[in-house]
């Protein structure tokens, strides 16, 4: 057992170890998510030959300060691990005045033991703005929201590029991909009336084609444009914002002609009659979820502290005396 | 300060670089002392660049983070400080001068090729944590270009007695271990960095692995040392050199040659 041991803790192992996780590391970044599972084997070579070394290295364990450096880097590939099991990565598109929905949620990324909490996020989306300097470059972005707690208390918060918000345990951040929305209300035959919104594709990257499929409650295929009265400045700051613009819808497809409408203004067609009530922008949101990143960080920074130490009480500054070039070199002041 | 100003600037820095670097070769082969007139011209140097990094912050009202020639000059500026601290506080760094004021020229003459144009900073940029990332990163290539300059040296050197090598192996060692602990605060401050701005600390990204492979081979250098008690001397200043390679090929190759989001960010 001792023999074992002692072979698990050889600094040559530790050699190859990371020699290994050099090559796979360059691999991940090569062929990405799917070669992570290559991170492994070096990752836990190199755990169970530290996880010896401490074992059978009394010299080892006498250096307090490289001791804890060492252990924190176990816990700290420890909470890494445990995160990809517990995480959640995914997106959201929210529009404007409308609560978040669930079901929405396109998943990236799904830990094995990830508890699916996402019932429990509740958020209502505010007004937005995106501005813009002069020649189209992305500038700020303004999110305001209304976070409601588990208690149904409201809190009005304002996020952008360098502030997103925690609910439920999710983090939510701005991205850069947002757009137009339309918010539209169908009537069918019998006069119920149901609301409901359709996101055009992501604005000003796809100015050029905002277009949409809607599939009516009456079951009806139609295509939606919108068509925006004003082009966007190129050499002044511009605004994206849902407030103050002019714009009209063109809805085509199905059994009726090509037809156009302003906000306020009804079409009829298959099954009902459409009316376009207004114009709202969405926000993508990126949604993270990692109860474990505070130790991570707390392990991260210990080990990172052990370090320092270790190689304060390492080494010390050479003593000016010490320096005594034989020819050429030079000899401290 | 206006662009021409700038580049003028920077101009009178990369001519006084070469004058340095004949300044101390003749000093040396005359059997004289260079770190007086060579720290003192450096400092002159500094001042130049200082001058320049700030003026074009004011004009531009952002800092020196994004364009390859943003990087170019504030490189030079901040590892011809760190290297005046360095040499300041371990004397055996100084014999490394000629080859260190040599490698700034040449990043000098680089940063006059590139455009100085600025381009606007990303909102995400507006982030305390990328300042600490950036100052890291600064530190560790600060400190391993006099740790690899003084490795070459004994390279070339070697065999023979023109220097107190054991002092001069020592400065290799001490230098190239603070690099790592500041490259290990860069990766912690920019997996801060990316979590705020982007919603992950870390994504595999181009300059992420290289950054992360350049701190693993430090790493498996340090850990060879310890192995290979009886290695020669040279395998470590050439892995050391080596080492320097890898970190400016991440820092100024692989930023501008990906398309990482936080492209050019050092």
């Amino acid at each position: 057992m001792r023999t074992m041991l002692n072979t698990m803790a050889s600094l040559k192992l530790t050699l190859a170890g990371l020699a290994a996780l050099i090559v796979n590391s360059f691999a991940v970044s090569q062929w990405s998510d799917a070669a992570l599972p290559w991170l492994v084997i070096p990752l836990t070579l190199l755990a169970c030959n530290l996880l010896a070394a401490l074992i059978v290295r009394h010299a080892f364990r006498q250096q307090g300060a490289l001791l804890l450096f060492h252990v924190g880097l176990l816990a700290v590939l420890a909470l890494v691990a445990a995160g990809v099991l517990l995480r959640f990565n995914g997106s959201v598109e929210v529009v404007e005045g409308t609560a978040f929905d669930p079901a929405g949620v396109t998943a990236r990324g799904t830990g094995w033991l990830h508890p699916n909490r996402l019932q429990r996020v509740r958020f209502n989306q505010g007004p937005l703005e995106v501005r813009y300097l002069s020649g189209l470059r992305r500038d700020t972005t303004h999110s305001r929201i209304v976070l409601i707690r588990e208690d149904g208390a409201e809190f009005d918060r304002e996020i952008g590029d360098r502030q997103g918000f925690t609910s439920g345990g999710y983090r939510f951040i701005t991205t850069f991909n947002k757009g137009y929305s339309v918010l539209l209300l169908w009537r069918d035959a019998r006069g119920r009336e149901t609301l409901g919104t359709v996101n055009f594709p992501s604005f000003p990257e796809f100015d050029w084609k905002q277009l949409n499929d809607w599939i009516t409650p009456a079951g009806e295929t139609l295509s939606l444009e919108l068509k925006l009265a004003e082009r966007i400045p190129e050499d002044s700051p511009w605004t994206l914002k849902s407030r103050d613009v002019r714009y009209e819808v063109g809805i085509s497809g199905g059994a009726q002609a090509d037809a156009s409408v302003r906000p306020g203004e009804s079409i009829a067609v298959a099954g009902g009659e459409i009316t376009l009530v207004d114009l709202r922008l969405w926000m993508g949101y990126r949604i993270d979820y990692n109860p474990l990143l505070p130790w991570l960080l707390a392990a991260a920074f210990l080990s990172l502290g052990a370090l320092a130490v270790h190689m304060a009480q390492k080494f010390r500054a050479p003593r000016a005396t010490d320096v005594v070039p034989a020819r050429g070199g030079e000899q401290a002041a | 300060m206006s662009m021409a100003v700038e580049r003028t600037t920077l101009v009178a820095a990369v001519a006084g670089m070469a004058v340095v670097l004949v300044l101390d070769v003749l000093l040396r082969r005359q059997g004289r002392q260079a770190w007086p007139a060579v720290s003192g011209a450096l400092s002159i140097i500094l001042i130049l660049l200082t001058a320049a990094v700030a003026g074009r912050w004011l004009r531009e009202s952002q800092g020196p983070f994004l364009t390859l020639y943003d990087v170019l000059l504030s490189n030079l500026f901040s590892l011809t400080l760190v290297y005046l601290v360095a040499a300041w506080l371990v004397p055996a760094l100084r014999n490394s001068s000629a080859i260190v004021v040599g490698f700034l020229g040449v990043l000098g003459i680089w940063s006059l090729t590139e455009s100085a144009v600025a381009v606007p900073l990303p909102a995400t940029f507006d982030n305390p944590w990328l300042w600490l990332h950036v100052t890291a990163g600064k530190l560790f290539l600060g400190l391993c270009l006099p740790a690899a300059a003084t490795a070459l040296l004994l390279l070339v050197h070697s065999g023979r007695t023109l220097f107190d090598g054991g002092e001069m192996d020592a400065a290799v060692w001490l230098t190239l271990s603070l690099a790592f602990v500041c490259h290990s605060f860069m990766l912690i401050a920019g997996a801060i960095w990316a979590h705020s701005a982007w919603g992950r600390y870390w994504a595999w990204d181009s300059l992420e692995t290289w950054t992360f492979i350049t701190w693993l081979c430090i790493a498996l250098l340090l850990h060879a040392r310890v192995t290979f008690r009886r290695m020669p001397v040279s395998y470590g200043w050439s892995a050391v050199v080596a080492i320097f390679g890898l970190a400016i090929l991440t820092f100024l190759g692989v930023p501008f040659l990906s398309v990482a989001p936080h492209k050019g960010v050092m």
